[in-house]
């Protein structure tokens, strides 16, 4: 071998050395995403979500769904179907409630699970999919019409007239982005379904473009989007309801170059919005539940990495946030109590415990030991 | 009960058993063949006897003629690996192995590598987890054959033969086993292994399966030894490049462990006699602690030997060939733990083929000058050989030939089961009888029923009369088990072929909250059962079906707090008269392997019933 095929050879090797040390793996970042835990309350009932068991792995994780009825909290879970994925609950009245379940492992369908009896009889169904990880993922009226938010297709809105068993679509993700496209937003990344007081299907979730509120509406036959206001750039809906009061959104957004969160209300989802004062979310912050009232009183628990959580609550005419006591560690929701105060509820392993808050801070009320089986059912 | 996916241990007794027996299996066949050889070498012999003897020249016949000495680098590289192959082939047969591998071994080096790599990867890992007798039993007699063929076959076209058998398995090892020798995988070092033991063992065949003549030079050596060199020195400067972490001590707040403390450390915690595991944690925690200078020393020591041995000078590349092989077999006892400890230890890591290339390139770098001149007797000997046929062999070379055929066959012993076992995608039986026992076999009457099918039909076992029946309980919300059940029943009834259509598979609901018929048409949706003709998921009042499960001895739960409904995985298999011939229990296990494996098992079952 000659001098130079030597080095030629060695310069080939330290080369092939060189690339296989230097290898690197693309970065990506992730959407965010409304959060699965959150509550809801309205006249004589509230529902409340918790993951509970051993958080560390999603085989031990298991959500809960609870509601506070006149006796206080009671476990309120679908039963036969394995809630690793999430269990998001809606109001319907303050006896009934509509539950689903985000699948998970090898499911891929989502039941249908109603109760007007706080969960001793149920009445079932099955959604032709799984529902997306929000807490709004399903909604129901008295009427007995459902609504739910399924993954496929972008986000795909299927409605049912009362039989949990027969559900017919509405549209796809994008079909509603390409009919709010034109108004300035092009919908998309869709989190959150709600019915207004008239059955009307309402549709929350991210503009493609532009800054409106991005809320849309079910109305003549086409998605409309429903407010024309924005509060600030890149709205996105975290929660959504509508009730006879009107339709209230929590979004998340940026605002003076921060990350926030704000309340739009508007009375008829028809243009005319009102949104409150911006809570600014420090660096690092995430929302990591949401409750919502039926008056359209917002609350907010707020998590940073290592940190104990922060809940901040704005009522229907409140001009500001509030922040409320220091909360331990371990609580999950917040949600207005029906004294006019507020509720926290802590989860430790397969214990909820619930809080009231008063003028020396958060007091234990309840313990709810959940009988959760060890491993879980994957 | 659903949901429990058992595993099996990696000494299940039932494996192990069968592994023994298959080892047992072959080894006979091995003794057959070495009777067979011995029969043959006797006549061989007698026959060559009798025509020398009928001749007249005896003497010369058994005497042969000369044969010029084998080049002594080429002999000394052959018997190490050869002992190597063979010592690799013994470490196969730890009873750990068919199971342990896969999980213990393979998917491990192919951790961090590119998605590339861990696709080639996985095709051998799903060979072995589906075969893990065969893949087992098939590494112990390839390895001890080609070992022996280094061994016996000295000379000529078997010795030759054997080279090119070590490349073709070393490559099979350095792609599968050890992920294409880490080249690709992040925070790879010479000092753990890279390029991959198996590499050594490729390069040593080829330099084998060269010509004789080849080796008659010193300039085979000067190439083994510079392309040690070049590599040694590629392998510094990797060893050197910022950012790895190869300069850092103990772990701090802002830097992570040295990963040549953290590959010590780990490595002390493998199974082994506490001397070599305390020497090892020592030289962990000196390293921690002097991680700069532990490298720096590392890096000249590679550098200087890359260097010495690129020159090319004899007396320069000794003094490397020395250090090197210092500094390989302390590498291999503090750093690689020599390599075969831990219960699925495969070979003695890169360091002990690495120190005999060096040892080998530094011999073959003397010119065989005084054997020069036999290169003409050897072809003239061959020739004759040539000419007069096998009868004009010498007793000596006729038994290292009946050697070489023997190796051969072991070899051939080993890897026919596995190239036929890597065609078939379905998993042996054996795994799942290992996670759930082995099938009931039994003759009672089935217990009837008549409820509703997915379609609203109505179904009646009664009116199955005439076919086989393969009846499990399934939960139509289920997120573990019944999903793959249904999927290897799916399976199976392929398996089945033409013989499916007289099959009908039937599947009871097993949820007490969900017995709409829409959950069990969003199942056979989800699980793409809507095409499967002999598929009935029935359901129907509740009380019915808990009789039902009463009577199958199905102990069904109501899943309350989250938790899905629970209930036993167990599959019926019905005689064309309405008996029950076959109970299997079926949790598919905790892998697509054992998964796999139940569909195998239940194709079978099904066979031997339509057989009664």
């Amino acid at each position: 071998m000659t001098p130079r095929r030597q080095v030629l050879a060695a310069a080939s090797i330290l080369g092939a050395v060189v690339l296989a040390g230097c290898g690197s793996s693309p970065s990506s970042t992730p959407e965010a995403a409304a959060p699965l835990a959150g509550a809801a309350s309205a006249p004589g009932i509230a529902l409340a979500s918790a993951p509970m068991g051993n958080l560390s792995t999603p085989a031990s994780t298991i959500w809960e769904l609870f509601a506070r009825g006149r006796s206080g909290w009671v476990l309120l879970t679908p039963p036969g179907v394995a809630t690793n994925g999430g269990v998001v609950g809606a109001v319907v009245t303050a006896t009934s409630v509509s539950t689903t379940v985000v699948p998970s492992a090898n499911l891929r369908f989502s039941p249908v699970a109603d109760t007007s009896d706080r969960g001793a009889t149920w009445s079932t169904g099955i959604l032709p999919g799984g529902v997306v990880a929000s807490a709004d993922a399903v909604a129901a009226a008295t009427s007995g019409r459902h609504v739910a938010l399924l993954t496929s297709d972008g986000g795909t809105v299927v409605v049912s007239q009362g039989d949990l068993s027969a559900w017919s679509t509405m549209a796809d993700g994008a079909r509603i982005a390409s009919a709010t496209g034109g108004s300035g937003c092009g919908l998309r990344t869709l989190r959150a379904v709600a019915l207004g007081p008239a059955g009307s299907v309402l549709v929350g979730g991210q503009c493609a473009h532009g800054a409106r509120v991005p809320v849309a509406v079910w109305r003549r036959g086409t998605w409309h989007l429903a407010g024309s206001i924005s509060a600030g750039i890149d709205d996105a809906v975290l929660r959504l309801s509508a009730t006879s009061s009107g339709i209230v959104t929590i979004l998340e957004t940026h605002w003076r170059g921060s990350r926030a969160v704000v309340v739009a209300r508007s009375p008829n989802g028809l243009g005319s919005w009102t949104t409150t004062p911006h809570l600014v979310l420090a660096r690092g912050d995430t929302v990591s539940s949401t409750s919502q009232g039926s008056d359209g009183a917002a609350i907010v628990v707020v998590r940073s990495a290592g940190d104990t959580p922060d809940a901040y609550a704005i009522g229907p005419s409140d001009r500001g946030w509030t922040a409320l006591p220091a909360l331990p560690s371990d609580v999950v929701d917040v949600v207005a109590a029906p004294s006019g105060g507020f509720q926290a509820l802590a989860v430790n392993g397969a214990t909820l415990v619930v809080l009231d808050a008063s003028v020396h801070g958060w007091r234990a009320a309840q313990r709810l030991v959940i009988p959760i089986a060890s491993g879980s059912s994957n | 009960m659903t949901g429990m996916n058992r595993g099996i241990r990696l000494n299940d007794p039932l494996v192990l058993a069968a592994f023994h027996s298959s080892l047992l299996t072959q080894l006979l066949v091995i003794f057959a063949v070495v009777v067979v050889l011995s029969l043959a070498w006797n006549l061989a012999r007698s026959v060559q006897f009798r025509r020398a003897a009928a001749s007249g020249d005896l003497l010369e016949a058994t005497d042969g003629e000369a044969a010029p000495p084998e080049p002594r680098a080429r002999l000394v590289l052959r018997l190490l690996f050869g002992a190597l192959w063979t010592f690799d082939g013994l470490l196969q047969l730890q009873p750990a192995m068919p199971l342990g591998l896969p999980s213990g071994v393979l998917s491990p080096a192919a951790g961090g590598a590119p998605g590339w790599v861990q696709h080639v990867v996985n095709f051998g890992v799903t060979i072995w987890s589906n075969h893990p007798i065969i893949a087992a039993t098939s590494a112990v007699w390839i390895q001890i054959g080609v070992g022996i063929g280094l061994l016996v076959a000295p000379r000529g076209w078997w010795s030759r033969s054997a080279g090119l058998a070590t490349v073709g398995w070393g490559l099979v090892v350095w792609v599968f086993g050890e992920a294409v020798g880490g080249l690709f995988t992040p925070g790879a070092s010479w000092l753990f292994g890279l390029p991959g033991a198996a590499l050594y063992y490729v390069v040593a065949g080829l330099l084998i399966a060269l010509p004789e003549a080849a080796w008659r030079s010193g300039a085979i050596g000067r190439w083994m030894l510079r392309g040690l060199g070049a590599l040694f020195v590629a392998m510094a400067v990797l060893q050197a490049w910022p950012g790895r972490g190869t300069w850092n001590g103990a772990a701090t707040a802002h830097t992570a462990e040295n990963p040549l403390a953290a590959m010590a450390s780990a490595m002390s915690g493998a199974p082994q006699p506490s001397p070599l595991a305390a020497a090892i944690r020592s030289f962990a925690a000196f390293d921690a602690q002097h991680g700069f200078g532990v490298n720096l020393v590392i890096v000249l020591l590679l550098l200087g030997v890359g260097t010495c041995l690129l020159t090319g000078h004899r007396r320069i590349a000794g003094v490397g060939v020395v250090v090197g092989i210092v500094v390989c077999l302390a590498d291999w006892v503090l750093v690689q733990d020599y390599g075969f400890f831990g219960g699925v230890g495969t070979d003695p890591n890169s360091m002990v083929p690495t120190a005999f290339l060096l040892g080998t390139g530094y011999l073959a770098m003397v010119p065989a000058t005084a054997v020069t001149p036999s290169v003409a007797a050897d072809a003239a000997r061959d020739g004759a050989r040539a000419r007069s046929g096998w009868r004009g062999w010498t007793p000596a070379y006729l038994l290292q030939v009946a050697g070489a055929v023997l190796a051969g066959a072991i070899v051939v012993i080993g890897a026919a089961p596995m190239a036929l076992a890597a065609a078939n995608p379905r998993a042996d039986p054996i795994l799942t009888e290992a996670v759930n026992g082995s099938p009931n076999h039994v003759d009672f009457p089935a217990w009837s029923f008549s409820l509703t099918d997915q379609h609203g039909r109505h179904v009646a076992l009664d009116e199955l009369r005439g076919r086989v029946v393969v009846l499990t309980f399934l939960d139509p919300l289920c997120s573990s088990d019944c999903p793959l059940i249904a999927q290897q029943l799916r399976n199976a009834d392929a398996q089945l072929g033409d013989a499916a259509s007289c099959v009908t598979l039937v599947a009871i609901d097993a949820n007490p909250t969900y017995l709409a018929r829409s959950a069990l048409v969003a199942f056979d949706r989800q699980e793409q059962l809507t095409t499967l003709r002999n598929w009935e998921f029935v359901t129907g009042p509740l009380d019915q079906l808990n009789a039902l499960w009463i009577d199958y001895g199905v102990s069904v739960a109501k899943g309350v707090d989250g938790v899905m409904a629970l209930h036993s995985d167990l599959i019926y298999v019905i005689d064309r008269a309405g008996a029950v011939r076959s109970v299997i229990q079926s949790d598919p296990g905790n892998t697509t392997a054992t998964a796999s494996s139940l569909s195998t098992l239940v194709a079978a079952e099904v066979q031997r019933v339509l057989a009664l």
